[in-house]
């Protein structure tokens, strides 16, 4: 069964995730010793730990089906060096190239000038593509991106249909991408998922302020003439406007406003158009009802974006230990859509899947998923 | 088994650095260690041999010490010094571990601990043999210590893909924006798409995540435009899983074995059309010829006209081909009725259908 505790501190295992309490065990994790045991419990035990931190939520059959023991690398072409020669010379001599310092000579005075090939060329470590296929899920591609703070929040970005993979929506967290596929999140949603903590106004509504919300956005909706106490712009907006909501100067108001806006409840705040829109002098004189709204209000309409985390955005905690972005990759983060280029590779000295594991690691986990192949 | 190290020469509180310079890429290196699988000696032991137990005694998880193992102790000491939402100089800082094994210098210049100046204490000593330098630039591209083989590669600005959409008005093609911002090819296509969307977006006068995109990218290792910006390789050939396998052919000794000749025996295109941008390879030809720099201009500007119009012959025919079938529109679907040969359609009879099976989950395959 899976375990349900996945940042436990007690048994720790790496994550994918920017939890507190997964940095903590990242940052203690140590990969276990490779040399001891049978050859299979070396396998068994490098499976293990690779497979906690590559789609734990993933079965181990759906795994094994994903699994290609194919794995895709690039060699790094020199135009100058090929418009030289045809090639010829890298086969020349005993068939391994004229430039390679022989054995005997290697590390003798005098003979530094010429490099063995493998100084030049890091190896290609391609045992770290081991993995590689699960970057093409979209669920991973959305954590790769930096739209969610872990896959596993981006998996249920996906089943909650936020995610849109060329414009269409994409319900599915196991869609694997295409090489051109462009995936988007709504830019609200993934500054919520990836932003620090937000603010209190932005997070809870007293009822009293939501009823009287819900009045005013029925009474400015009836078109009947008893909404008085409304003003006439407040009233456009709460009908759903268009013209209204785009008026971005009362939009700047209200975000200035707000960051007194734990005491505006029931509070009278002077002449600003925004803030709490139904405690004019008149409404009260009139003997009329009184709304007790928060500055901010129209955050809270449907269908209206709220302006101020656009500007205030902080980042999640621990997000800068994982801010980067693989290659293979183009994402802005302007619009918060993303662009998969093309297949993860590998290429001399360094693989694109992001992985903690060490080569040996995993080249014991390649070797446990290429049994019966 | 982890150094036997005495309790005199560990890190005590005292070596910990202020919490002021807590941006520095460094610093979690001086940190003192502080993970389950070490013992932390206890302070006041006055045996001056390893105490540590031996490593078929060590049991994997052992408990750290301190609440929730270690955590909120964690949390308040060294969680402050990983967390920067704002690094100084946009240096990115990545986890590290302790103990870590820090790049000594190289050859002569690595001073000597038993025989250094007067004054200099041995602690200072042993830094000055530390290559900083080196485990900076460790420390700014590797985010996972146990794992020096991935390297961050660097994302391109917002000044950058602006220059690569001000080329693309400027009529130039993929290709050469590409040769010319050493930008692969797929990602100055996919920067140009994602800028027209920008672009639409501010035409909607939709709000973008400006706040977001500075704050991101302050965090992480950026390519800033320079007019000739060294990005990435551009010239990356794919591995063709034909050349994995050991090929045994004989060739003549006194003949040269070419790329051409390589190619043909694989069953491939040579590698200098296999390769992206193998037009760089007759530039190059060029140049070591020691052709005019006009010429050269010109020679370049007739090929991306000829293969323009390739690619607009290319496309008219896959139109047209298209066109050939007659279309209905419905609503959920786009018919595409072609002329069939119900002859071939017996062969499909034997096959399972499993697509009303049940908890089949039909994902697709591609979006178009």
């Amino acid at each position: 069964m899976a375990r349900t505790k996945i940042f436990a501190l007690k048994r720790p295992y790496p994550r994918q995730s920017w939890n507190k309490q997964a940095v903590y065990n990242l940052f203690r994790y140590r990969a276990p010793q490779a040399t001891r045991g049978t050859f299979y419990q070396q396998k068994f035990r490098a499976k293990q730990e690779t497979r906690r931190f590559h789609g734990e939520y993933l079965t181990e059959r759906k795994w094994n089906s994903m699994f290609r023991h194919t794995l895709r690398g690039v060699v790094r072409m020199n135009p100058a060096q090929m418009a030289k020669g045809d090639g010829s010379d890298v086969v020349s001599g005993r068939g391994s190239g004229v430039d390679l310092l022989p054995r005997r000579l290697q590390g003798l005075e005098g003979y530094e000038g010429l490099d063995s090939t493998e100084k030049r060329n890091p190896p290609i470590p391609f045992v770290q593509m081991t993995f590689a296929p699960l970057e093409r899920r979209l669920d991973t591609a959305v954590y790769r991106a930096l739209f969610a703070s872990s896959v596993r929040q981006a998996r249920m970005m996906c089943l909650h249909g936020k995610v849109m993979v060329n414009g269409v929506k994409m319900p599915h967290a196991g869609y694997m991408l295409n090489p051109g596929d462009m995936f988007s999140i709504d830019p609200l949603t993934v500054m919520r998922a990836i932003g620090g903590r937000e603010r209190a106004p932005f997070k809870q509504l007293s009822t009293q302020a939501k009823s009287d919300l819900q009045k005013a956005i029925e009474e400015a909706q009836s078109k009947t003439k008893s909404s008085t106490y409304l003003k006439a712009s407040n009233k456009k907006v709460l009908a759903g406007n268009a013209d209204a909501e785009v008026d971005t100067e009362t939009f700047t108001a209200a975000g200035v406003k707000s960051t007194s806006s734990e005491t505006t409840e029931g509070e009278a705040s002077g002449e600003n158009a925004t803030a709490a829109a139904a405690e004019g002098e008149g409404s009260t004189a009139g003997g009329k009802k009184k709304f007790h709204l928060p500055s901010d209000w129209r955050t809270y309409l449907p269908k209206h974006p709220r302006w101020k985390i656009y500007d205030e955005w902080k980042p999640k905690r621990f997000m800068n230990l994982f801010a980067f972005v693989p290659r293979y990759l183009e994402v802005n983060h302007h619009i918060c859509h993303a662009v998969y280029l093309r297949h993860p590779v590998a290429r001399s000295g360094g693989a694109e899947v992001p992985n903690p594991f060490g080569n040996d690691i995993m080249q014991l986990a390649y070797n446990w998923y290429l049994r019966r192949r | 088994m982890p150094p036997r190290l005495r309790p005199s020469s560990l890190p005590s509180t005292s070596n910990v650095i202020p919490q002021s310079f807590s941006s520095s890429p460094l610093l979690p290196f001086l940190l003192p260690s502080y993970h389950i699988y070490t013992q932390i000696p206890t302070p006041f032991s006055s045996r001056n041999f390893s105490t540590s137990k031996p490593a078929y005694r060590r049991i994997r998880f052992e408990k750290t010490p301190g609440t929730r193992n270690g955590f909120v102790n964690w949390m308040r000491k060294f969680a402050p010094r990983f967390n920067v939402p704002s690094p100084v100089d946009n240096i990115p800082v990545y986890l590290t571990q302790e103990p870590v094994n820090l790049p000594l210098l190289k050859g002569d210049s690595l001073p000597s601990v038993k025989k250094r100046e007067a004054g200099v204490s041995r602690k200072q000593a042993k830094r000055n043999r530390v290559n900083w330098e080196l485990a900076k630039e460790k420390a700014t591209r590797s985010p996972f210590p146990g794992n020096p083989s991935f390297k961050v590669h660097p994302v391109i600005s917002t000044e950058f893909r602006e220059q690569i959409y001000l080329r693309m008005k400027a009529d130039r093609s993929v290709r050469r924006i590409s040769a010319e911002l050493n930008c692969e090819l797929e990602r100055v296509a996919a920067v140009i798409r994602l800028k027209e969307i920008e672009n639409k977006w501010i035409e909607q006068k939709r709000p973008l995540c400006t706040e977001m995109q500075k704050r991101v990218h302050a965090m992480m290792p950026v390519t800033e435009y320079t007019p000739f910006p060294l990005h990435e390789s551009i010239t990356d050939l794919r591995i063709h899983s034909a050349t994995n396998n050991q090929l045994f052919l004989a060739v003549p000794e006194s003949m040269p074995f070419t790329r051409q000749d390589a190619g043909e025996a694989l069953g491939l295109l040579p590698a200098d059309v296999r390769m992206p941008h193998s037009e760089l390879i007759q530039v190059e030809k060029m140049k070591l010829a020691g052709v005019e720099v006009e010429e050269m201009v010109r020679i370049e500007t007739e090929r991306e006209a000829r293969e323009a119009e390739e690619a607009k012959a290319k496309k008219e025919r896959r139109e047209k081909r298209l066109g050939a079938a007659k279309v209905v529109e419905t609503e959920r679907f786009r018919f595409r009725l072609k002329p069939a040969n119900a002859a071939a359609v017996g062969f499909r009879y034997g096959v399972p259908a499993e697509d009303r099976k049940r908890g089949v989950n039909k994902i697709p395959t591609r979006v178009v």
